[in-house]
């Protein structure tokens, strides 16, 4: 052991607290997230972690660009209001990017396409779109399929109930109070994938009106940039693929 | 968003309003009745009738009315193959739900009557019944209206509740509005308004009333 | 002609009535005094039922009151009582308090009824004060009503239950007025009273109670002037 061997030893150990020191000041940004947790296979929560297909994107855009997630379970209807307010700084479903949502808030780029099927109960006598006349069917409140089923209502012939949540939809479906029910395509493909041999419910005529899906953010966002980068570089290096194989979404 | 479009929303928000008002009435008459059928079990000498009456009470002030509403939704029909609209079974869950608070009101207004009151009907040779009908209801009403006003502006709030399984009422009607264009906070404010309109008035009507008792 | 034989009555372990005999003739006036807690004011209950006693018998004209067959309501009809509170119903006029009983027990009609309530009134004193509300009339006019209320049901007797302990001293006389005139009608009485000048004057027999029985019995000049019982010695030397 003589003197120089020690002073580099030092000096080594030095430069590496000061470099960890430097890493530590690069803290993860904080970033509120409000996510629903009735929205399999995007959103949901199993084994008590938040997961799904848009949650295992986020969560690695996380990783990439040092984001600290900071979860806030909430009812769908609840996002919007939410990110306006300021109250979350993003917003993660299956939000559907439409026009009239931009005006009110920002997207990050669209990371699927899903659309708006039609569904009732297995045993039901309706079978085709042109049964639907003269019947109720119940749509999420504020969901973009709400706003497919207002906007066919009269060319359908139906009534729509607003209900606050899917799974009251479903309990109103099958206790008779509604005939059917109008909801996300992908929820609907999890479903039937999950009922296997024995369906209960069974899709009513074609997917509607396919849109892009997203993250949400409040408006001038500084995190959209953010999340895009993170998002492109997961495209590019087939972790996005992975993640859609896995929850059999391609 | 422009300043006109707000008008837009008053003719949803108001057919909201009438829902709530209608379901208000309607729970309000139907829990009346029940607490009349609740309060004469509670001060009958039977033991088996105040037992009852106090079991209805204790479940239905000891559960969440929002559990109650669920409960009658979706258990109900379940369970009994009654099939219900929801407006229907969300009505029918706040008249069991205000029965309940009626039947302690109806029961401390009659209690509030002098004991001497009964005597002197029954000293005359009215029987029993017929005492409470013409002596001791008509003033018990008068000690029982104020605190009726008060229940209804009480059910009025609760009638919200029903927005969870889909009624139309005042905030379902405002919540559909602003999830479609997020003027969130105009929307709430105008729905808030509307509320305290229907309260205040209610509440001028509760000081006549009791003007009118104290007179 | 009401009487009362062997009564007994107990709230639950306490003995009030130990065994209480009294014949009312018609037209005649028994004043009943004694002490507080002496069993008088429940005796005078018993007469119409307000209390059933527990043992003994109550007749009121030919009826038994206590026999399972008796409808005591239409007993109750028969004899008419006055309260220390009064008992007014307060959501009725003066007029109303007195019509309520003919018209829905006796049938008569509206018009009937408020002739002879009127005619009642002016017996009272009250005629000018009709449709006047209770809490409008003082403590001695209220009184005044109820005795016109329960004069309205034409009874066959009356029991007062300490007409004037609840007035202010100078209503009591316009209250003992009305009564003594009710009496002078010839009116079957029962009266549970403190006021001794009054008794000496209007009864026909005064009847002392003491912890549960009749003491002494007898004419007012007797019982006031020369009472033979020790205890009724002692409680009118502590009232006189």
């Amino acid at each position: 052991m003589n003197r120089r061997y020690l002073l580099t030893v030092c000096a080594l150990a030095l430069s590496m607290g000061l470099a960890g020191g430097a890493a530590a000041q690069d803290a993860p940004r904080e970033v509120s997230i409000g996510v629903v947790t009735d929205a399999p296979p995007f959103s949901y929560v199993e084994d008590g972690k938040v997961t799904g297909v848009s949650n295992e994107i986020l969560q690695r855009v996380a990783e990439l660009e040092n984001l600290k997630l900071d979860y806030q379970p909430m009812k769908f209807p609840a996002l919007i209001p939410a990110l306006q307010a300021g109250q979350i700084d993003m917003a993660v479903s299956a939000i559907f990017v439409t026009e009239a949502r931009k005006k009110a808030i920002d997207f990050s780029s669209p990371y699927y396409t899903q659309g708006a099927v039609l569904v009732a109960p297995i045993n039901s006598d309706i079978n085709t779109v042109a049964d639907l006349k003269g019947k109720t069917i119940a749509a999420e409140l504020g969901s973009a399929a709400l706003d497919v089923a207002n906007r066919h209502a009269e060319e359908w012939g139906i009534t729509v109930r607003v209900i606050h949540d899917v799974a009251t939809m479903q309990l109103a479906m099958n206790n008779g109070d509604v005939d059917a029910m109008i909801y996300d395509s992908g929820f609907t493909a999890y479903q039937l994938r999950r009922e296997g041999d024995n369906p209960t419910i069974k899709v009513i005529g074609d997917v509607v009106e396919p849109t892009g899906i997203a993250f949400g953010l409040p408006k001038g966002s500084d995190l959209v940039a953010v999340i895009n980068a993170g998002m492109a570089k997961i495209e590019a290096n087939g972790e996005m693929a992975k993640i859609r194989q896995k929850y059999k979404i391609d | 968003m422009s300043d006109q479009s707000w008008l837009d929303y008053i003719p949803l928000l108001l057919e909201g309003a009438a829902l709530t008002i209608i379901v208000t009435f309607i729970s309000m008459i139907g829990g009346t009745s029940i607490g009349i059928i609740l309060a004469i079990m509670k001060i009958s000498s039977s033991k088996l009738l105040q037992g009852c009456a106090n079991t209805y009470g204790g479940l239905v002030r000891g559960l969440p009315l929002l559990v109650q509403i669920l409960l009658v939704y979706f258990a109900l029909p379940a369970l009994t193959g009654v099939r219900m609209p929801a407006v229907v079974a969300g009505t029918a869950a706040i008249t069991l739900f205000t029965g309940a608070f009626m039947a302690e009101i109806i029961r401390s207004g009659i209690q509030s009557v002098d004991r001497g009151q009964m005597e002197a009907g029954r000293s005359i040779g009215f029987g029993h019944w017929q005492t409470m009908r013409l002596v001791i209801w008509p003033q018990a009403f008068w000690v029982m209206l104020p605190n009726m006003v008060n229940q209804f502006s009480i059910t009025l709030k609760d009638t919200s509740l029903l927005s969870v399984i889909g009624v139309v009422e005042l905030t379902m009607a405002g919540e559909r509005i602003y999830t479609m264009n997020f003027d969130t906070i105009r929307v709430l404010a105008m729905v808030g308004v509307i509320y305290l309109i229907i309260y205040l008035f209610a509440e001028r009507v509760a000081a006549w009333l009791e003007r009118r008792v104290s007179a | 002609m009401i009487s009362a034989k062997d009564v007994h009555k107990s709230f639950g372990s306490l003995e009030v009535l130990k065994g209480v005999d009294l014949t009312v003739s018609p037209g005649e006036v028994v004043c009943l005094i004694g002490a507080s807690g002496s069993g008088k004011t429940t005796f005078l209950r018993c007469f119409n039922g307000l209390e059933m006693a527990d043992k003994g018998e109550i007749i009121i004209g030919d009826t038994p009151l206590l026999a399972p067959a008796t409808d005591i309501n239409k007993v109750r009809q028969r004899i008419g009582m006055v309260f220390q509170q009064f008992n007014l119903f307060n959501h009725l006029s003066a007029l109303d308090n007195i019509t309520l009983g003919p018209i829905r027990l006796r049938r008569l009609s509206k018009a009937q009824a408020e002739t002879e309530a009127r005619d009642l009134l002016a017996l009272v004193g009250l005629a000018d004060r009709a449709e006047a509300m209770p809490r409008m009339l003082s403590g001695g006019q209220k009184q005044r009503v109820a005795i016109a209320r329960a004069l309205a049901m034409k009874p066959e007797a009356m029991l007062f239950d300490e007409p004037t302990s609840a007035l202010d001293p100078e209503m009591v006389r316009e209250v003992l007025d009305v009564i003594r005139n009710v009496a002078r009608g010839g009116m079957t009485m029962v009266i549970v009273t403190h006021e001794m000048g009054f008794a000496r004057e209007i009864a026909d027999r005064v009847a002392f109670m003491h912890a549960g029985t009749i003491h002494e019995i007898g004419p007012p000049d007797q019982v006031f002037g020369a009472p033979r019982e020790r205890r009724t010695q002692e409680f009118l030397s502590k009232i006189l």
